[in-house]
């Protein structure tokens, strides 16, 4: 038995919070309108004996400033609840719409940020997510990685730091009701990295990645869906 | 426009309001995994443990020697059993307490207190508060308040013998604190089993990314800082494979750290967390803790000065 349950609490928090969560606007946000969303998920963990996906709850919201081009914002509040104000701000650019089997692009780089207002316990984080799409009337399917990057050497608790790039590959599918759309998506965190260091069990690929998965809702508000 | 805006400032006011009702959680009691009990059953201890098999090997304990004890600490009372094969400690003898990692209770860390005393020296083990017997709940200072009040005892109700602390995971946080701060110049010797290096390092290692510690736990639990001032001799002890305070970063911070007279370590190849005793072997890890207190540390192939790996 690998490391039972010792500390797992901390552990697997540490887990959720280095993770974007809030629902992908995966869809090109139409010029003018705006989306709210909200997201359930996180890491598969064991915890009381059982694989369980922890619950990271967050919101997020999105306007399209152009039909190829829209802004994000999402605010985590499972962090806040440990009094970290945690969010994200990027764009989403979307090069190339889906026609047919070709599958629509796009390019979502983000700052994701963390602070308790403490000195010397603020982080950002850099991180480029791109997404290839197919859309199917209602349905929507889609794929890509997120990948995070840690520019600090060293940790702020003395050891070095051994990752500067994290990988989070992930797929989806969405499907449409009129202005809402529910989503769902699996992710693996870290496929390349050992899922054995820190004291969880965690579901993966054997020793190596944590199984994720995320439940969203979205409601779209303007633009000509109104 | 009004109403394509109306989401985005339920979301401010969220935003705004979030913060103000949060904080408060943190996740400090999961450091402890501590579970009441109604009695002790040691030798008939039929649920998991470490080191379970060791029992076999050493065969049942002595009745005789062993008294089941309760120490003032605070406003709680902790619970303790002590295995001592003389009837009276006297100052020129040595005890050996042993602070148990985070695992629910004595009876649990039974075994590995039996393999202590095989070592032929009086061996102290006490529960936390929030543990086995003892009343009260576990926090950072109450468990540092026990360790201060098994010194205690020691000192006033067991003869004043010499003591070498040995302590294991969580319980070296407990070990290093008594050590640090020994004002009464009881501790003669401290041995740190899988240190814990700072409870932050535990956080980062599972988050991959440098999040802060105190985003997640309000305890400090500082082993790195509070060695620096342990003037005592120092045996160490970690596996290379331990995933729950690893060698690199947990262990070998403690140890680079330690400023006392005389440090030896003893890294096992292959070992995990609660595995370094059968690694090496219950009775070489048994003559290899009776050598180091012998002061035959140099004599012994388990121990180095510098760490191998």
């Amino acid at each position: 038995m690998k490391a039972v349950f010792i500390f797992c609490g901390i552990a697997v928090v540490a887990v959720l919070f280095s993770g974007c969560s809030t629902v992908r606007y995966v869809r090109p946000i139409e010029k003018g309108a705006s989306v709210a969303s909200v997201s359930l998920g996180g890491p598969i963990t064991l915890v009381g004996g059982n694989y369980l996906p922890l619950p990271l709850l967050s919101a997020g919201y999105g306007y399209g400033i152009t039909d190829n081009l829209s802004v994000e914002a999402g605010f985590h509040i499972t962090s806040a609840l440990f009094g970290v104000a945690h969010g994200d701000l990027g764009v989403n650019w979307v090069p190339l719409k889906n026609r047919g089997a070709v599958p629509g692009v796009v390019l979502s780089p983000k700052l994701v940020l963390m602070s308790n207002f403490k000195p010397h316990e603020s982080r950002s984080y850099p991180v480029i997510t791109p997404t290839l799409y197919w859309e199917r009337g209602k349905h929507l399917f889609y794929g890509g990685a997120e990948n995070w990057f840690e520019r600090h050497a060293v940790r702020s608790d003395g050891n070095d730091q051994p990752h500067h790039w994290l990988f989070i590959p992930f797929v989806g599918y969405g499907i449409s009701r009129g202005k809402w759309q529910f989503q769902s998506e699996a992710r693996v965190y870290m496929p390349n990295l050992s899922n054995e260091v820190g004291p969880t069990t965690n579901l993966g690929f054997g020793t190596h990645g944590i199984f994720g998965v995320f439940f969203g809702l979205n409601r779209t508000f303007g633009g000509g869906a109104e | 426009m009004i109403r394509g805006n109306r989401p985005f400032f339920c979301l401010c006011l969220m935003v705004a309001i979030l913060p103000l009702m949060s904080g408060c959680l943190k996740l400090d009691p999961f450091l402890f995994k501590g579970k009441e009990l109604t009695e002790y059953r040691l030798d008939d201890y039929s649920d998991e443990q470490e080191c379970a098999d060791a029992v076999d090997s050493l065969g049942p304990v002595d009745m005789t020697t062993v008294a089941e004890l309760s120490i003032a600490s605070g406003n709680d009372s902790i619970a303790a059993v002590l295995i001592s094969p003389v009837k009276a400690l006297g100052t020129d003898d040595t005890i050996l307490v042993y602070f148990h990692g985070t695992g629910p209770h004595i009876d649990f860390y039974w075994p590995r207190t039996r393999l202590l005393a095989a070592t032929g020296y009086p061996v102290l083990v006490i529960d936390y508060r929030g543990y086995g017997l003892s009343t009260g709940k576990p926090t950072e200072t109450g468990i540092y308040e026990d360790g201060y009040a098994a010194m205690r005892y020691i000192r006033e109700e067991l003869g004043n013998p010499r003591v070498v602390v040995y302590a294991f995971s969580l319980g070296t946080l407990v070990g290093c604190e008594v050590a640090a701060h020994d004002s009464a110049g009881q501790v003669i010797s401290l041995v740190l089993e899988a240190p814990i290096g700072k409870l932050e390092t535990m956080v980062q290692d599972a988050a991959y990314i440098d999040l802060p510690g105190s985003y997640i736990i309000s305890y400090e639990g500082n082993n790195v800082e509070k060695i620096a001032d342990v003037t005592v001799p120092l045996l160490w002890l970690h596996g290379t494979a331990d995933e729950t305070n690893t060698y690199e970063t947990n262990g070998k911070k403690v140890y680079a750290n330690y400023r006392g007279p005389d440090g030896f370590c003893c890294i096992v190849d292959g070992a995990g967390h609660k595995t370094i005793p059968s690694t090496i072997g219950y009775n070489a890890y048994v003559q290899g803790v009776r050598d180091y207190i012998q002061g035959r540390a140099s004599d012994n192939p388990l121990f180095s000065r510098e760490p191998n790996q």
